[in-house]
């Protein structure tokens, strides 16, 4: 199991692409994904449940990877948060 | 006309332009209902299966909406039903889905009407806008699964050409509706962002929403007139409302008729004096008809929208690849994008209230305190230059110190870009909206950093004239015809010129045919203004002598009043151009006076 704190550095947070690009990537990974904010979890694989997260602008998530490609998911998915999701 | 009903005038918002005449179609969406039921264990079988089967169903019409959206209309359509395929595909609403149907043993079609539920309460909850028109996503998918697992077919075709009234679209009614002959749309919700709105805008079918009432007021077969551009619905239109709209429809019609003559005339005088007509735009899907109806490219792009849609500011990547596909879109013509003008009545949702927006917190004054977000939009409108057909204008400068702040920004920020090994045109020309009174009178101080002006008259008439235009009480003294007006832009014309740069409108009244020789004689050089009057004032240009149109201007500059101004325009277009003067005279009427 990896787990990564990040934050939201993109100023719409995970509005409709980056909930849509999150979801599909974490899709070509077989660990399970899941995501904290606020003690409210989902499951990272989820576009309801990352939408229902409504997280915006520097709020701080809470990652959980686990399962036999968890190192490869963790970088996958911390990148995209890092990069923004590419709206830097 | 009206069958003696009275006529209603509903105030909404603009969501997507153009003007729509016709009868209503009230459209209820047929809301599937359900009803909670206790299956047997052979029911509970064949039930996973149905839910399987219309899950895969719904993915299906899914799918074929978000391919014409992605071959007819442009990313962002798409991506609204491209997200509703990935709800239809959530692991977690299908293991919910399937654990309670075992456990509960109740009917797929309440659990997928109860789970969705909850979803939509986590959701509701939220202020943003954003995050409402989530829940109208998740209703429409879950509408959809429901009415497969009912195995009812959908009924959103109209039969004949209606303007829609509706409480509220979803984006499949929106695509659906404009597959027929759907003339427009009208509904009690919804806003400029909401997804239908987006939609409406790329399908370019004129839309009105938040009227609140209209499905209230409105009925099937009442008479309306649907203003995309101001946001208004007629009922039950006087004759004289109809009239006035028809004659602007078909001067709509009649436009790309005229222009197929005269897009590719030059647009000179007899004499071979020559001025550029270029069009303002602010939408990229506005662009294709721009390109097509002989414009000399944008002189006036307008940013806004990329904010407004979106509810904030957009980053860096996301403006360069709108400026760049717009740039690459008009190549050779040029553009010049104007930097954001937010603020006055472009409301930023999250800023304090003003008792005076027009006067206060607006253009480039919220921009420089806003240098993180200015020198973003400075580096995508740089990057996106490479093809040297980009210009930029900065709105709202009233002092050479503001406009040596900004420029000290844009060395700044090309410096950086340098540095990164990024390339921009060099060349690019730099220039300033003349709106505010105050820009006017220093045009030769600011003329001495810029290569070009162009001279915004809805603001500057406004601050000239101390009149809020919006306000009817005084609406009257809104007059652009005023010799202070004149004299400001004949100043801002020749301080322009005798500092080398050429000098352009983006205002209204650059397209407006009266004041066309007016302009033309005070030596302007380019005119900006919305594609559908460019015939008018091509025709007027191409048919009066540079000489004659400097006499009309001389005439006019020594009239002491707006009326007398007015009045030899008039006559002299009425002598002039009768077959013009004919069409205003009967568009005239009312042509401010809807409201």
């Amino acid at each position: 199991m990896i787990e990564h704190q990040v934050t939201i550095k993109n100023r719409s947070g995970l509005h409709t692409r980056p909930a849509a690009a999150l979801v599909k990537t974490a899709a070509r990974f077989v660990s399970e994904f899941y995501i904290t904010k606020d003690d409210f979890e989902i499951n990272g694989k989820s576009i309801i449940g990352v939408m229902t997260l409504a997280a915006e602008q520097g709020a701080s998530l809470h990652l959980v990877f686990d399962g036999s490609d968890e190192e490869e998911m963790a970088n996958a998915i911390v990148g995209l948060f890092e990069d923004g999701f590419g709206e830097l | 006309m009206n069958n003696g009903k009275q006529e209603i005038i509903l105030k909404g918002l603009p969501s997507s332009g153009g003007i729509a005449i016709g009868t209503a179609y009230l459209y209820h969406r047929e809301e599937v209902y359900v009803t909670e039921r206790i299956l047997t264990d052979e029911e509970l079988e064949a039930e996973l299966v149905l839910l399987d089967e219309a899950i895969e169903r719904s993915r299906h019409e899914v799918q074929k909406i978000a391919n014409f959206a992605h071959e007819k209309l442009n990313e962002e359509a798409a991506q609204i039903f491209e997200s509703q395929l990935l709800m239809l595909d959530d692991v977690e609403m299908r293991k919910a889905l399937d654990m309670r149907l075992r456990r509960e043993k109740k009917n797929a079609d309440f659990l997928v009407y109860d789970e969705l539920q909850k979803y939509k309460e986590l959701l509701g909850g939220a202020s943003d806008e954003l995050l409402r028109e989530r829940v109208v996503d998740l209703d429409e998918i879950g509408q959809r699964i429901m009415r497969n697992l009912q195995k009812k077919r959908l009924h959103s075709t109209v039969e004949g050409e209606h303007v829609i009234i509706a409480s509220q679209l979803t984006p499949s009614d929106t695509i659906l509706f404009s597959k027929n002959d759907v003339l427009g749309y009208a509904t009690d919700l919804g806003g400029i962002t909401s997804h239908a709105a987006i939609l409406s805008r790329s399908l370019k079918i004129p839309a009105v929403t938040a009227l609140h009432t209209v499905t209230a007021v409105v009925q099937t077969g009442d008479e309306v007139i649907l203003d995309g551009q101001r946001g208004l619905l007629i009922v039950n239109p006087t004759q004289d409302h109809r009239e006035e709209y028809e004659l602007k429809l078909r001067r709509i019609a009649n436009f790309e008729a005229e222009l197929k003559g005269l897009v590719d005339l030059p647009c000179e005088t007899p004499d071979n004096h020559k001025v550029e007509l270029s069009a303002n735009a602010e939408f990229i899907n506005e662009l294709e008809y721009v390109v097509t109806q002989g414009s000399k490219g944008i002189g006036l792009y307008r940013t806004e929208h990329l904010y407004i849609e979106k509810g904030d500011f957009p980053s860096e990547q996301e403006q360069y690849v709108e400026y760049s596909e717009i740039a690459h879109m008009l190549y050779p013509q040029q553009v010049i994008f104007r930097t954001f003008d937010i603020g006055g009545d472009k409301l930023l949702d999250t800023a304090v209230p003003e008792s005076n927006p027009f006067l206060g917190w607006r253009g480039i004054r919220m921009m420089l305190d806003k240098p993180e977000i200015f020198r973003q939009q400075l580096r995508a409108l740089l990057r996106a230059s490479t093809m040297k057909n980009i210009k930029i204008m900065f709105p709202m400068i009233s002092g050479l110190t503001e406009l040596l702040e900004v420029l000290e920004l844009l060395n700044d920020v090309k410096e950086e870009l340098r540095g990164e090994g990024m390339a921009f045109d060099e060349s690019m020309e730099i220039g300033l909206m003349i709106e505010v009174p105050s820009a006017v009178f220093i045009a030769d101080e600011l003329a001495k950093h810029v290569q070009f002006f162009s001279i915004g008259t809805n603001d500057l008439v406004q601050y000239l004239m101390a009149v809020d235009r919006n306000n009817e009480l005084i609406a009257d003294l809104y007059q652009e015809f005023h010799p202070a007006v004149l004299r400001a832009i004949k100043h801002t014309i020749d301080t322009g010129h005798a500092n080398g740069l050429w000098v352009g409108m983006c205002g209204e009244m650059a397209g407006n045919p009266l004041a066309t020789l007016l302009l033309l004689g005070m030596g302007l050089d380019e005119y900006s203004m919305v594609p559908s009057v460019i015939p008018e004032v091509k025709t007027i240009i191409r048919s009066t002598p540079f000489t004659e149109a400097k006499a009309v201007a001389d005439e006019a500059l020594s009239l002491s009043n707006s009326f007398d101004v007015r009045s030899f325009l008039y006559t002299y277009m009425r002598d002039h151009f009768p077959e013009l003067y004919a069409s205003w005279m009967t568009g005239e009427n009312g042509e401010n006076d809807v409201e």
